[in-house]
């Protein structure tokens, strides 16, 4: 063996040898080999690297290092740009999340905790795509309501009027991020009820309505499936968040093919305990490269202050919705009153 | 992928968590000077290639790895096993298992020490009662038979050196 590939290999075997011999000593005929030899000892020593927890709190301090660096408020920029560079951060996410993919298939090596391991893993790879400034847009459907017999008796009336007026079946759920959001409902006469949150100020009217503004963010969710339970329902993100603690997740070998073509893997969370606010089980659907949730079924929400049993929520656009869209003046005529609610104590 | 790419160039567990989380961060902040029409993995692992020699360089080493013409090999073979069939990482790299079953026992015995229970050269040497020189040279020529191995598998692709 030639010299430099010897201390190549002192360099591979070596506890403490870090250093190796000068670039210029290697003849052009040994790239080759020297090139495979270390990318099998990479090979072999990210297998027998492999932990969980170590690849999972990685992937958290990369995320976090990124939501740091988009915290300085980015200025507006053409939907073209703005398209380019959102394929870009997909494209960029699905590579620094491939560490997470790995570990669907690498606990099969590791023994009882594998599957249990590895729906984790994809849980925090659809966490990180939900967290994602992306924009997606969800058809919301009721599945299945509870029985009339079978609803609390103690509601408030203003909670089974509002139950009654307000449609969640067929709304409209425009997401971006693990803050932004506009739902768009319609009322039983026709006329549509518009909710949302930039980020900083929640805001709702009705179409014919003043426009009610409130810095508390999470103002103007009454009505949603679970939001008196805790399921922060419109925020995907803090919902996946909730399954990671209090449900049991299973990656199931189930696949589906979505419209567009995209293959669609399957998570399914069950409830731990009835301690838990939140829906009896969990069925998402999401793309296996890059995590984003296609469709979500949230079955058996508690009845807690009325709202359906089970709803789904159904990926049906991922087009950039521009950068002005989640605030409510976007969706409104300049001229309606708004008024600002005062913060309550 | 990336986390390959780097444990095949630098050993200390410390240093390659931090060059994994550089290179992301780089990339992120450089997104835009990314062309979409060519592939995502060769301009991370440029990203990457860099923020390695700038660590060796603090060290005051120069390593023969990184000479451009054994990365442009390394690059090359990993978008190679980028390229195939699989959804994840383990599924494209599934031939590497088959060819560490087929290791001879002599081979695959100090194989699984070095890397599956992660031991220098000199405990392996020390485990298996052989002089150091012995277990490198069975640790190079089981490294050399996965290639082997691999090659026939298709997982590596045999070719021309890359200057």
């Amino acid at each position: 063996m030639n010299q430099p590939l010897e201390k190549l290999r002192d360099w591979m075997d070596d506890a403490e040898s870090e250093s190796v011999a000068p670039c210029d000593s290697l003849e052009q005929e040994s790239y080759q080999e020297a090139a495979e030899l270390l990318l099998i000892h990479g090979l072999l020593s990210d297998f027998g690297h492999r932990d969980a927890e170590r690849d999972s709190a990685r992937i958290k301090a990369l995320m976090k290092s990124i939501d740091l660096e988009q915290q300085p408020t980015t200025p507006s920029v053409p939907a073209n740009s703005s398209q380019k560079n959102s394929s870009r951060r997909i494209a960029f996410l699905s590579s620094a999340l491939s560490l997470a993919a790995v570990l669907v298939v690498m606990f099969v090596l590791l023994g009882p905790q594998q599957n249990v391991s590895a729906a984790m893993a994809s849980l925090e790879k659809v966490l990180a795509a939900a967290a994602q400034p992306r924009d997606r847009t969800y058809k919301i459907r009721v599945v299945e309501e509870y029985p009339r017999d079978k609803r609390p008796r103690n509601l408030p009336q203003q909670v089974q009027q509002r139950d009654a007026e307000e449609q969640l079946d067929g709304a409209t759920l425009y997401l971006r991020g693990a803050d932004r959001y506009v739902l768009v409902r319609l009322l039983p006469d026709g006329r549509r009820r518009i909710s949302g949150c930039d980020g900083e100020q929640s805001w709702a009217f009705r179409e014919d309505g003043p426009v009610h503004v409130s810095a508390d963010a999470s103002r103007f969710r009454g009505g949603l499936p679970g939001h008196q339970q805790d399921i922060p329902f419109i925020n995907i993100h803090s919902h996946l968040s909730q399954l990671q603690s209090g449900y049991k997740i299973e990656l199931t070998s189930a696949r589906q093919e979505a419209t567009d073509g995209t293959v669609l893997s399957q998570l399914l969370g069950i409830r731990k305990s009835r301690e838990i606010r939140g829906p009896k089980q969990v069925e998402i659907w999401f793309n296996s490269d890059n995590g984003t949730v296609h469709t979500m079924l949230l079955v058996g929400l508690p009845r807690g202050r009325g709202g359906p049993k089970s709803v789904s929520l159904e990926l049906i656009n991922q087009t950039d919705l521009g950068p002005d869209f989640f605030s409510h003046q976007s969706h409104h005529q300049p001229d309606r009153t708004i008024r600002q609610e005062e913060p309550q104590n | 992928m990336l986390m390959v790419y780097l444990r095949s160039l630098v050993h200390d567990e410390a240093a390659l968590d931090d060059l994994f989380q550089e290179t992301m961060i780089v990339a992120w902040r450089r997104l835009d000077e990314c062309d979409l029409d060519r592939p995502f993995g060769p301009w991370l692992r440029g990203i990457a290639s860099r923020l390695v020699m700038a660590h060796y360089r603090e060290r005051k080493s120069q390593p023969v790895l990184l000479h451009d013409g054994v990365l442009a090999v390394i690059d090359r073979q990993l978008e190679n096993i980028s390229s195939r069939v699989g959804d994840t990482w383990d599924e494209k790299v599934a031939a590497l298992h088959d060819c560490l079953d087929a290791l001879p026992e002599k081979q695959k015995t100090v194989v699984g020490a070095r890397y599956f229970d992660d031991m220098p050269a000199q405990q392996v040497a020390d485990r298996f009662e052989l002089s150091l020189e012995a277990c490198k040279k069975r640790l190079q020529r089981g490294r050399a038979l996965l290639a082997e191995c691999l090659k026939k598998k298709g997982l590596l692709i045999a070719g021309e050196a890359t200057t």
